[in-house]
């Protein structure tokens, strides 16, 4: 499988968060959990909208939470 | 697994099954019998197929409750257009293919059993191309 363009660092942040599960995290954005793990392990890039959101979640600019690899 | 696939599995199953079944039936007997029987076989399968997607959907909401009152995502939703995508030139094609046979044929009741059978393997493809997206991650 091709490597995904886009790293995130969503597990991370989730981790120094207070091991924030996926689920939280699904909640606060508006998508389910299966779709953050996607996000998470590479397999799915989220919308822009998604992605600001998530970023908010952290509170960290969103060039902290994604990373473009290609 | 998430709650839209599971439904997708179901579907896909069901329709298989008894579509699979009801066109078996259909190709071994060759019209042998009346054409009601035909008839009411394929209302048979639909309400068959409508009463065993609604209990397993139903089931499945049951055995996960906050799964199924959630609400669609965008990638439930960029998985649906994708499939859609998929599914909709191979009905499609299939349609073209069963009016050619008008040419070669085909009764007017052949045809529009045929273009039911179009209908069926379009919606197996359209939700197995659902089930590969959610596996293959959106």
């Amino acid at each position: 499988m091709a490597k995904p363009m886009i790293a995130n660092q969503i597990r991370t942040l989730r981790f120094m968060a207070g091991e924030m599960t996926q689920a939280e995290l699904g909640e606060r954005i508006g998508v389910t959990r299966q779709t953050i793990a996607a996000i998470e392990a590479g397999k799915y890039s989220p919308t822009l909208e998604a992605a600001f959101r998530i970023a908010h979640v952290f509170g960290k600019p969103l060039d902290d939470v994604f990373q473009w690899e290609g | 697994m998430p709650f839209r696939e599971k439904i997708a599995w179901i579907s896909v199953v069901t329709t298989s099954v008894i579509w699979g079944g009801f066109f078996g039936f259909m190709a071994v007997t060759r019209g042998q019998y009346h054409g009601g029987v035909y008839a009411v076989s394929f209302f048979g399968a639909l309400i068959l197929q409508a009463i065993l997607v609604a209990a397993a959907a139903i089931v499945t909401a049951i055995l996960s409750p906050k799964e199924a009152s959630a609400s669609r995502d965008e990638r439930d939703t960029a998985i649906s257009h994708r499939a859609y995508a998929i599914a909709y030139p191979v009905l499609l094609t299939l349609v073209l293919c069963v009016i050619g046979t008008l040419h070669l044929g085909m009764s007017k009741i052949g045809m529009a059993y045929g273009i039911m059978g179009a209908i069926v393997i379009a919606e197996i493809v359209h939700y197995g191309a659902q089930i590969v997206g959610y596996r293959m991650g959106g």
